[in-house]
């Protein structure tokens, strides 16, 4: 057997050595590559700093565990900025079932920055229907989440006082991993009723989203974990997100030398066997 | 503080074992599959029934909002469809779901996904304001036309510039394809990041 038929055949174990060895090493060791923060990202940040006191802030938790890694830590950076404001007001929701697991974790561990639950912020949890909800949601939030996730009347919430529907609402970020996440947040909230929406999302999905963008139904996208480093470099803080920016750039060299050598030897072993 | 440390020890051990998968299939990976998937759906379960207890049963019972026991009916309907004789039942409620959710859908698809992603490929072409924004907009003008002849199949390619346009719309297509993979990579890279960090950080406490 050649060499290039034997770089071929590279075990697969060998490749996830190779993989788990680049990406705990940057782990272990940071380097601080340098990131650059792309217009999407900064689009978000620059319009939460303009948000006047008053505002109103929709967060929708719209992801599960299975992307916990890549999504909660754009959630973080996202409720650090609107929590470190004087004056907005938050609602945390959720359009998908494992959503107000996250929403509460971090809570749990947020500086809240003198905000109050049910005065400044609310977590109204989840409602089931997807699309369905989120229409359901848009037209009457009183009536879609007549308690909120800690069980409070919703009617006893101060803040919810006079935040009744999506005319109300100043903002919508959702931190989406599918399906309902950004076409169905275009087709019932913001297209009809004009919110301004940005969103977080998986690095897979940035691709077919990018026509949102491209038409002005999104103004602001974080894309992946590295939309969640750049976030953090914004606001000046070490996060998940940032940490993990030198390994992400480590596996990318891992894969890219992969494909590399595993072409290479297709192609030398295309050419010994036409020998 | 015996919770957390236990959580955490645990969320390692389950994780390991998970990732022993990469060697090979075995019981323990199994195990935790399905430990996983029941926790899915005892989670799922429990958000269910809170959205039926706070929607339908405290309005029925406190409110008098008699007309919700409606939904709740046809809600319970769908349940015979996992009985032989009664099967069809289940189809009324599910027709009256799917004409429901059509409907929600068309309101908004229209303006969201058609009349909106028209307009921003109709790009006016010009260098006026730069090179690259004006190349940016040439390139999406050349291939939404390119991609969309490729799926025009009724045509014979008489001419050999329809051939070489189909494979331009191709080739836009892969370009698509590729930073789509790009991203799939960055992604499922991600997801072994966050379980190392988890492994290295909260369980062996050697992140700084």
């Amino acid at each position: 057997m050649s060499i290039w038929q034997r770089l071929l055949n590279i075990d697969r174990r060998i490749v996830y050595l190779f993989l788990f060895a680049f990406i705990s090493l940057p782990l272990l060791v940071p380097i601080g590559l340098p990131l650059t923060i792309s217009p999407e990202t900064r689009a978000i940040y620059d319009y939460i700093e303009k948000l006047p006191e008053g505002s109103v802030v929709v967060v929708s938790f719209d992801y599960s565990p299975s992307s916990y890694s890549e999504q909660h830590p754009q959630a973080v950076a996202v409720m650090n900025h609107l929590m470190r404001k004087p004056g907005i007001k938050i609602i945390l929701v959720a359009f998908w079932e494992q959503g107000p697991i996250m929403a509460e974790e971090i809570l749990r561990t947020i500086d809240t920055h003198g905000k109050e639950y049910g005065k400044d912020f609310v977590h109204l949890g989840y409602v089931a229907g997807g699309e369905t909800a989120m229409s359901a949601f848009a037209a009457d939030i009183h009536k879609t989440f007549p308690v909120d996730y800690r069980k409070n009347p919703i009617d006893s919430l101060p803040m919810m006082a006079d935040i009744r529907s999506a005319k109300d609402i100043s903002l919508l970020i959702s931190i989406a991993a599918g399906s309902p996440g950004v076409p169905e947040f275009a087709r019932q909230i913001q297209g009809p009723y004009k919110v301004p929406f940005a969103a977080g999302l998986v690095a897979i999905s940035v691709p077919i989203t990018m026509p949102y963008m491209q038409s002005g139904q999104m103004f602001g996208l974080m894309a992946g974990l590295r939309g969640a480093a750049e976030y953090e470099q914004l606001l000046n803080m070490k996060g998940k997100g940032s940490i993990g920016m030198d390994a992400i750039s480590f596996s990318h060299i891992v894969v890219l030398a992969f494909i590399l050598i595993a072409n290479v030897a297709y192609l030398a072993n295309r050419k010994g066997g036409a020998k | 503080m015996l919770g957390p440390v236990f959580a955490t020890w645990m969320g390692a051990v389950l994780t390991l074992v998970v990732f022993s998968f990469l060697l090979k299939e075995n019981p323990a990976w199994r195990l935790v599959e399905h430990i996983y998937l029941g926790f899915t759906a005892a989670h799922a379960i429990s958000m269910g029934w809170a959205n039926v207890r706070n929607l339908a049963w405290t309005p029925i019972t406190t409110k008098g909002k008699y007309y919700l026991v409606i939904p709740c009916i046809l809600g319970l309907m769908l349940y015979a469809r996992f009985t032989k004789n009664y099967k069809w039942v289940s189809r009324y409620p599910m027709s009256f779901l799917i004409g429901a959710s059509t409907g929600m859908i068309l309101k908004g698809i229209i303006q969201a996904q058609f009349v909106s992603q028209v307009k921003a490929s109709m790009v006016h072409i010009s260098f006026d304001n730069g090179f690259w924004p004006g190349l940016g907009n040439l390139v999406i003008a050349v291939g939404t036309v390119a991609v969309l002849f490729y799926f025009i199949f009724s045509t014979k390619e008489k001419h050999p510039a329809e051939r070489h346009f189909r494979t331009l719309g191709r080739w836009v297509m892969m370009v698509a394809f590729g930073a789509t993979f790009g991203n799939a990579v960055m992604g499922e890279m991600t997801l072994l990041i966050g379980r190392l960090q988890f492994l290295y950080g909260d369980w062996l406490h050697l992140i700084k």
